[in-house]
Order: structure tokens, then sequence, then C-alpha cells
């Protein structure tokens, strides 16, 4: 499971990344709906469902014409709950209920004969041919639904009198200038009132009957369609595992730990891709205690490890992670702090939230093994007091059950059961570069790459000048930043970039050579620039 | 439409199927200028002229809102039934189908959803009664057609409207339409003839040429639910008004600038919205085009106004109306003759007008 606010869950674009996996049918989404979460009790189900989406991807590659057809039945099933629901309560379905269901067992059995496709996904329906048979006439097949003549002598020979009946009656609603007499009339609707009250009757006591039979199948119609939801959901995941070539992940036993090879985040890679840019995957390897990411302004921490928190959650739903290569053990639950607002109705300060989100994870660590992921955490009070907080969760987590992966500016100690990584930031050259003003910006210039940024892209003449120019000094900072994760193995000053990335964003000279000279004064002797 | 002579007496059904051109149709409507105007009376008698006829092709009804129920749910009049023939197709809600006594077997079922419950596609195996329940929108009557199409291509489509939306003849939805009317409030023939003359001439509206229809066609285009309006500018071009809901006037006569040499309305076009538009800065020659004369509710005396303020009104599909039904009876149901009304009638209304008398008797 996955602790987190609706915030955090929005801005980790989990909904927008489990829409691209598509059901067709609305059994399949509801299997989707309900996200079934694999703790390491159910290792072996996940271990499973891996191998039937690996023969799934294979099959989709082998079969790609029956896999359309079989997807195309797929779209046609319609939900019956509520048809089956009056069904088992004993009541009488309508006819248009019952050609639901009939339709419903025809999509079945056309399924049936993608018999191969449905071994690939490990899934087994039952034959309901005989349930099928109970809404047809007998010995034949018919693609609508009413209560057949053929069901009941006495029906048919109710329906014969009656359409000779309505063929006289049709003759005198046509032509009533000729009419015999008031009294023939309303004799004559006399005769249809009484036919259709029997004909009634009978049809209802075949509707009690085909009903009656139904029932005895509902345990099994059910079961194909929770089987359906599956094979939907499997092949939903085998085809989104395809579009991403993503790994089939290899599950673990405990202890065993975390690694992730070329992770990335599939809407925010698109993204940058539609903008001529390029997405860094990152790399990483969670083992026991706490893992702490530095690095410079906008170098990209965030984005790392909702990267790494998607991959491995994605994992534990049964869904291909996006990444080159993944092999972990498994969680009992996630944890994902970034950003926490204040309950002002509470009387809650954003730094007080998130004491109360840490104390809750604390808890459940004593007792259950997560992975906490926390950017940036415990902002929002003064830094010393902060960063001595971070150092003693760091420190909590080193020893705990649960893993702790956290993204930081503070110093965080290196020492048994705290691993560092570093985002590379800044390329050398970019902070050096000479700063030239440009009509638009006074983002600093970087040969080609800053021509390429400043290149007008289409929808370019909608925006504002200064929406403009921030996205243009966003892409030069992006042509400048090296994105790549490293391990640290000694403590290391990370290169102040802050006032760097300010002066890209624009800031007005003045305030920033008052900026610099400050920083210069407070810097300690030795620091890294 | 041949010449032809019709004379005080009702038409025999080979003559109301000539006057109907049905063999050349793949639509026809039955709108009413009122509620009780007489249109599903209309509908049955020329489902009677078809089965007498032997109308080879198979017959397809549906509604716009609700028909064929006993009574009517407003004023708890009775209400005349539709009487489906065997081999004819329906396109009704599910809750419908229980009260119909014909022998219905279900085809199909539409995805769309009304009040009454899912639109079926129905066959009729043995005729009877039947209450039709069709969508509410204009886009799913044609969502309707396209179901019914795949089934039967060569269909004639009836749809019967409901209240006086006037709706499901316009926009295109069928090729031609026919209009039934009653007496009116008082039953005076200069009243009548008067609200029926006002009636077909907004109903009649000329359309705009091929070239600007399918401008305005393709700029309306699809799924712009919130496009209220394109404003027509120099140069072929169109300004669109994109609103929730187009609540008066005021909208309008802001939107409309002195350069605007039209204005394409979607909706209803009213009094208040005229009232707006002869308010506005716009030029000396103005056109106003509604989607079709369906949605035109203006007064007598409103369209006076825009006349003589020069603005033309034109329509973006026009309706083919073929003959008109009145029904002799006051809006409250009261019976009034027509032996003396309907000659009137028929002198000087430009269309066919025939009493066709009650369809059904039960």
């Amino acid at each position: 499971m996955l602790i987190c606010s609706l915030a955090e869950k929005q801005a980790l674009l989990l909904d927008e990344i489990l829409e691209n996996c598509t059901c067709r049918s609305p059994q399949g989404r509801d299997v989707k709906d309900e996200l079934q979460f694999y703790s390491d009790t159910e290792r072996d189900e996940l271990i499973h469902e891996f191998s039937v989406i690996a023969r799934l991807r294979r099959s989709l590659q082998e079969k790609k014409a029956r896999w359309r057809e079989a997807e195309t039945l797929l779209s046609r099933f319609r939900r019956n709950d509520e048809s089956l629901s009056r069904l088992e309560k004993g009541l009488l379905p309508d006819e248009a209920e019952l050609f639901e269901i009939k339709r419903s067992l025809g999509l079945f059995r056309l399924l049936a004969y993608y018999d191969d496709l449905l071994c690939d996904a490990d899934i087994r329906l039952t034959d309901l041919s005989e349930a099928e048979a109970l809404l047809n006439p007998p010995g034949r097949r018919e693609e609508g639904f009413h209560i057949y003549s053929a069901w009941s002598d006495e029906l048919r020979h109710v329906r014969e009198e009656r359409k000779l009946l309505e063929e006289k009656l049709s003759l005198l609603l046509r032509e009533r200038e000729e009419l015999s007499s008031q009294a023939a009339r309303e004799a004559l609707f006399e005769q249809r009132a009484e036919l259709l009250n029997r004909q009634k009757k009978l049809e209802d006591k075949e509707l009690e009957r085909v009903a009656a039979g139904l029932r005895d199948w509902l345990p099994a119609l059910r079961e194909n369609f929770a089987a359906l939801g599956r094979f939907d959901f499997r092949l939903a995941r085998a085809e989104l595992a395809e579009r991403w070539q993503a790994p089939i992940p290899e599950i673990l036993e405990p202890g065993s730990g975390s690694r992730i090879t070329g992770a990335y985040h599939p809407l925010l890679a698109a993204e940058l891709m539609d903008r001529g840019l390029s997405f860094t995957p990152q790399s990483i390897f969670l083992g026991e205690g706490s893992v702490v990411i530095s690095g410079a302004n906008m170098g990209g921490k965030s984005v790392a490890l909702m990267c790494f928190l998607l991959c491995l959650l994605l994992t534990q739903l049964a869904i291909c992670p996006p990444c080159e290569a993944l092999s972990t053990d498994l969680y009992d639950f996630f944890s994902y702090l970034t950003e926490a607002e204040g309950e002002a109705r509470l009387g809650l300060s954003s730094f007080a939230q998130q004491a109360v989100r840490i104390r809750e994870v604390l808890r459940l660590s004593q007792s259950t093994r997560g992975l906490v992921v926390m950017d940036e955490a415990c902002r929002g009070t003064n830094p010393d007091e902060a960063t001595a907080m971070l150092q003693a969760i760091c420190r909590i987590f080193a020893r705990s059950k649960s893993r702790l992966l956290c993204a930081t500016h503070y110093r965080m100690p290196h020492e048994k059961g705290i691993r560092h990584y570093r985002i590379r930031g800044l390329k050398p050259e970019a902070a050096t570069e000479e700063r030239v003003t440009t009509e638009q910006s006074m983002v600093t210039r970087k040969k080609e790459d800053f021509a390429n940024a400043l290149r007008a892209a289409p929808g370019d003449e909608k925006k504002s000048k200064s929406d403009l120019e921030d996205e243009k000094a966003i892409a030069a900072i992006h042509e400048a930043m090296d994105y790549t994760l490293a391990p640290l193995e000694e403590a290391e000053d990370i290169p102040a970039a802050g006032l760097c990335i300010a002066e890209k964003m624009g800031i007005d000279a003045v305030f920033l050579r008052e900026m610099r000279q400050i920083y210069e004064e407070n810097r300690e002797p030795g620091e890294a620039p | 439409m041949t010449n032809t002579i019709i004379t005080n007496k009702r038409p025999t059904s080979a003559e109301l199927l000539e006057l109907t051109g049905v063999r050349e149709l793949s639509s026809l409507a039955f709108i009413g200028l009122s509620k009780n105007a007489g249109k599903t009376s209309s509908l049955n008698h020329l489902l009677m002229a078809c089965m007498n006829e032997g109308f080879e092709r198979p017959l397809a009804l549906t509604s716009i809102g609700r028909d064929g129920e006993e009574s009517d749910v407003v004023t708890q009049t009775e209400k005349p039934r539709i009487y489906a023939p065997a081999g004819s197709l329906l396109l009704t809600a599910t809750g419908s189908l229980q009260r119909s006594d014909a022998l219905l077997d279900i085809l199909e079922l539409s995805g769309i959803y009304t009040a009454f419950g899912e639109i079926a596609l129905c066959r009729v195996l043995i005729s009877g009664y039947v209450e039709l329940a069709g969508p509410s929108m204009a886009q799913e009557l044609k969502l309707c057609e396209a179901l019914l199409r795949r089934t039967a291509p060569d269909a004639l489509y009836l749809i019967d409207g409901a209240l006086s939306r006037r709706s499901p003849a316009g926009g295109g939805l069928s090729e031609a339409a026919v209009l039934a009317f009653n007496a009116g409030h008082s039953g005076r023939i200069s009243e009548l003839l008067h609200s029926c003359r006002h009636a077909l001439r907004l109903l009649t509206l000329p359309a705009v040429d091929l070239d600007l229809q399918r401008k305005l066609a393709s700029a309306l285009g699809e799924n712009q639910e919130d496009l209220r309006a394109l404003a027509l500018g120099k140069n072929e071009s169109f300004r669109p008004l994109r609103l929730h809901t187009l609540l008066g006037g005021d909208e309008l006569r802001d939107f409309v600038d002195s350069s605007d040499r039209g204005l394409m309305l979607r909706g209803a076009l009213t009094d208040r919205s005229a009232t707006a538009l002869l308010k506005a800065r716009r030029a000396r020659s103005f056109r106003l085009i509604a989607e079709d004369g369906t949605r035109i509710f203006l007064s007598p005396a409103k369209l006076r106004e825009l006349e003589t303020a020069g603005i033309e009104l034109n329509v973006l599909c026009p309706l083919r109306l073929l003959w008109l039904a009145f029904n002799p009876r006051l809006d409250d149901g009261s019976p009034l003759s027509s032996t003396e009304i309907l000659p009137r009638l028929q002198a000087e209304l430009p269309l066919p007008v025939f009493d066709l008398g009650p369809a059904l008797m039960v």
C-alpha cells in the first residue's frame, strides 16, 4: 500500500500512469481499479503474475491478428452485475436483462475459440453453452431474444390465435368505415384482451422456468466474469510492458535489497521529449538502512525519488516497471512524504503535519517493513534543527526493518547504515561561461545548446513574454545539468548551485551581487564555492 | 411530390403515401405545434397506410421523449397509442417494453440511456400497441439511426416528437416532416390561421447558400457543447462565442460588433435573444442564422421588428414540410367540427391540410 496525501499522489502522476494500462471490458477495469498490492506474503502469486505477463508478451508478438480479434470481443462485454444480482435474489429478470445475459454467454462462447490465447494468459473459462441454450429456441441459436413460442406448445397456440386476431384488428383499424358494428369491434378488443392475458401468464411461466435454470449457472457465470477481468487486466499489463519495453522484475527473498537500473518516469520523459530534451535514467541500490540523495537545485533529486518509488510500487502492483532492470525484495508498505500542507483548522503548520506523518511511519516500521521516501523533509523549521532531526531519522532507519530513501540539502552523516548518492549537478563549464545579456533574458549562453533552447517552439505565440523567458531559462538549465546519480563513498561538499540557478532564472544583477557577497561572507573556509 | 388534387375528403392510403413521398424518403419526422396536436395520430395513419399499400421497406419507429403512453403524463387525458405492424423496428427504452403488448424481439442495446432505461432496437414479431420512449437529444437520435441502419439499411425511419419541442425534424435529423396542429385555445379561425402562418413561416425559412452551409457545418463541428454562436466576420472568418449556457441576450449584444455581417446561433432563437441583437452594434446588412426552423421561437411582433431593422433570417438546415395534419380539438381536448374550419385552412395555407380523424379506436 502507498501512504501519502492526495497532493503527493497527484505529484507522482500515478493515476495518469495507470491510465496507460488500458482494459477493454468493464470487468477488466474493475480488477484494475482494485489495484491489488502484493506484499511478501503473496510473493509466489506475484512471481506467477509476472511469468504469465512474460508469456503474454511473447504471445502478443507471435499472434498479433488473433489478439486483435480477441480484444474486439473483450470490448463488447458489458456489465451484468444488476441482472445477475436480481437472479440471485430470486427476482424475475425482464427480457432486456435476459438479452444482456444471453449476449454475454454468446461472447464467452466466441472467446472460447481463442483457447490458445486464454492458455497463454493462464485463464480458464467454464463452458456455458448449456446456459446459453436456455435462452434460445431448442436446437437453434438466435442473435436476438424474446420468449420463444418454441418453448411451450400452449404459448405457441395462443400466439398463433393472437396473430390471426391482430390481422383482423389491423383490417378493422384500416378500413373502419366498413365496420360491421360497434358490438363486433368491442367483442374483438375483448377477445384480444383475454388473449393477451393468457399469453402474459404463459410468458411469465416460461420466464420463471428460464430464470430457475439460469440460477444454477450463476456461480459458473460469475467465475467466468471474474476470469474475464483477470484476462483483460493481464493483457493490459502485458501491452503496457511492451510499450515501455519494461523488464520482468526479479522478485527476491526478504533482505536482498532493491536494485534498480535505468529508471525513468514515463510521463515526464515524454514531456521532455516533446520539448526536444532528454530524460536521464537513474540507477540505485537500496539495501538495509538509509539512502540519502543530495545535489544541486533543479538537479533532479525529486524526480529520481519519484522514479524509484514508482518502479518499486508498480512492481508490487504486478505491473512491469519503467526501467532497464529491477530486482527487489518486497515491502509491506510505501510511504511518500514531500510537501505537506498545514492544516490551519487543526492549528497545524506544514512542519507539524510532516512531524505527524513521520511519527506514523516510524510506528508502522516497528512491526512491518516499508520503503519510506522523503523529499526535503523537515523544511519549515530552522535549518539547524532540521539537520539534526533528519540526521536522527537517517540513523533510526539505519537500524530499522524499513528502509529510508531521502533527498535533502542538509548535511547527513557518512556512517554505517547511511549510504549517499549525489546528483552531479551543473556541468563545470556551465558555471563559468561568460554571461551575456540577450534581449529576452539574462540566461547564460552555452554555445549551440543555448541557441537550441532559444529556438521558437509551436505555441510560443500564445505565451506571455515572462513565461517564454522562464521556459527558455529552464531549457538552458536542463542543457547545463548533469543529472547522473552517482554513489558517494565519502563526505564531499556539494557545490552551491542555488545562486547559479537564480542567475539563470533571471534574478536582477544588483540583487545577485548582494546575494553572492553575503554568501562569501558566510562561507566557511575550505567550503566549495 | 406530384401535384395531387385533394378534396375535403380524407386521403386514401395510396394518396397519403404519394403525398408524403415515402418511397423516396429515408426518414420522416412528425412534429406538433403544441401538446396534443395530433402527431401520434398522424403517425398511426401513415403506418396504416403503409400496411394497406404493402409498403415493401421496413418501418422503424422512435420518438424524442415518450409517446404512445395511454394517458398524458401532464394532463392525464387519454392519448392515442401507436400500433406497430409486424416486421417494423422500434428504438425505444427498455422501461417501455413492458408497457407494449406487441411481441418484440430485442436485437441490440444501444448504450444510450434515458430516464426510462437504455434504448433497445427491437423487431415487432406480432403487431400490437407499443409505447415509444426514445432518446431526448438530437445527437442520440443520429446514433440510434446509425444502429438501425446496421440492421435495416433501407428502413424508413419515422420519428415522433414530444410536446412542442419541434426538435426531431431539425438539424438535419430527418429529410422531411409532417406538422400537426390543433384548434388552439379558442378555435377561432382567424387566430388559428394567424398562428399557423407564422409557424409555417418560421419552420420553412430559407437555407443559407451551400458554400456557407458547408463552412458553418464545419465550424460547428463535433464535440463543441460550449459553442453558442458564431459571428460571421469579414473575409469569411468565424468568431466563436463559448459559454456554458446562454442565459439572456446581454452576451449576444456584447459579442456582436459592427464589422460582423451575421450571426449563427446555436439552440433556441427567442424574442429575448432577438431583442438583444436589435440593440447590438452591427452592420447595416445583417444576417441571423438558426440551425433550423424548429429552433426559432419568435413572436410575430418580434419577427416584424427584425424585418424592419433589415435583419435577414436564414437557417442552416432547411425543413421540408410535406403536409399538415389538423386535429379538430382545442388545447383542452374539447372537440370541434372541422367542416367549416378545414376548407378555410386548406384554402389559405400553402400546404395540403387534412383532418385524418382518430387513428385508432380502443
